[in-house]
């Protein structure tokens, strides 16, 4: 899962992505990534009652 | 190890020691050897027992490891039928002025690596009317207090075993509903 950008109501953005790795302790939960690195994980409860995705821009193909 | 013929001793309030019955012996008492004494040096059942090769120890120290602990620690039931041990403050995390901002969680604790942070109670002041948030890593809000007044210090209530972090290695974060209130005081937690 590409990394996506949620946001609270206190307008906090943090970077989310699933971790996929069946092997780690933290499959299954999203790594929560801000501007100073990973800073813990989530879960998708956590995810879903506490942020709501971040759009991401349209790109501009037409120049 | 005593022998009792029938009665067995009981502390000032009356309360009998559990006894056993042992065939070709009769009922003996628990705890058996020296009674230890409560707080009015009343001969009285002990609260700990301590497996020590199979010997009970009526003076159990602090910080006994669980594995020679018979299960008379205090527990709370979890759900349905699920107990878990009682768990106390073990570090207290101080905050000492520690500016926030809403809408900006401050990490103001980082668990020892590999460990969760559980926390336990909490008791601060805010230098402007507000909410502090507690976070489980950034923006992830698990409790916030009551509106604290200005400068007038806040304890939670009795939290039970209180809010264990969702993974390893969270950090744990505060942040306020409204406005730039300074926060003091400490959160008591332990890790696990």
């Amino acid at each position: 899962m590409a990394t996506q950008q949620y946001k609270n109501t206190q307008g906090v953005v943090i970077s989310v992505e699933l971790v996929e790795d069946e092997a780690s302790e933290y499959h299954g939960l999203y790594r929560v990534i801000d501007k100073d690195g990973t800073v813990g994980h989530i879960s998708e409860e956590q995810l879903k009652d506490n942020f709501t995705l971040v759009p991401a821009q349209p790109v501009n193909t037409r120049g | 190890m005593s022998v009792s013929d029938g009665v067995l001793p009981s502390d000032i309030y009356g309360t009998k020691a559990q006894g056993n019955y042992v065939p070709n012996v009769g009922v003996v008492a628990q705890q058996g050897g020296v009674v230890s004494n409560d707080l009015q040096n009343q001969p009285s059942a002990p609260s700990l027992i301590q497996l020590l090769s199979g010997v009970a120890n009526q003076s159990a120290a602090d910080s006994v490891a669980a594995a020679n602990l018979l299960m008379i620690v205090q527990g709370m039931q979890t759900g349905t039928s699920l107990f878990s041990p009682r768990r106390i403050v073990t570090k207290f995390v101080q905050i000492k002025g520690v500016a926030l901002n809403a809408g900006t969680p401050v990490s103001v604790y980082t668990p020892t690596s590999g460990k969760k942070f559980r926390i336990l109670c909490w008791h601060l002041s805010a230098s402007a009317a507000a909410c502090v948030l507690f976070e489980d890593t950034t923006g992830t809000e698990v409790l916030r207090t009551g509106k604290l007044p200005v400068a007038i210090a806040q304890s939670s209530p009795d939290l039970g075993n209180g809010y264990l972090s969702t993974a390893a290695n969270n950090q744990l974060f505060l942040d306020a509903d409204t406005g730039t209130p300074t926060v003091n005081g400490f959160i008591g937690i332990c890790e696990e």
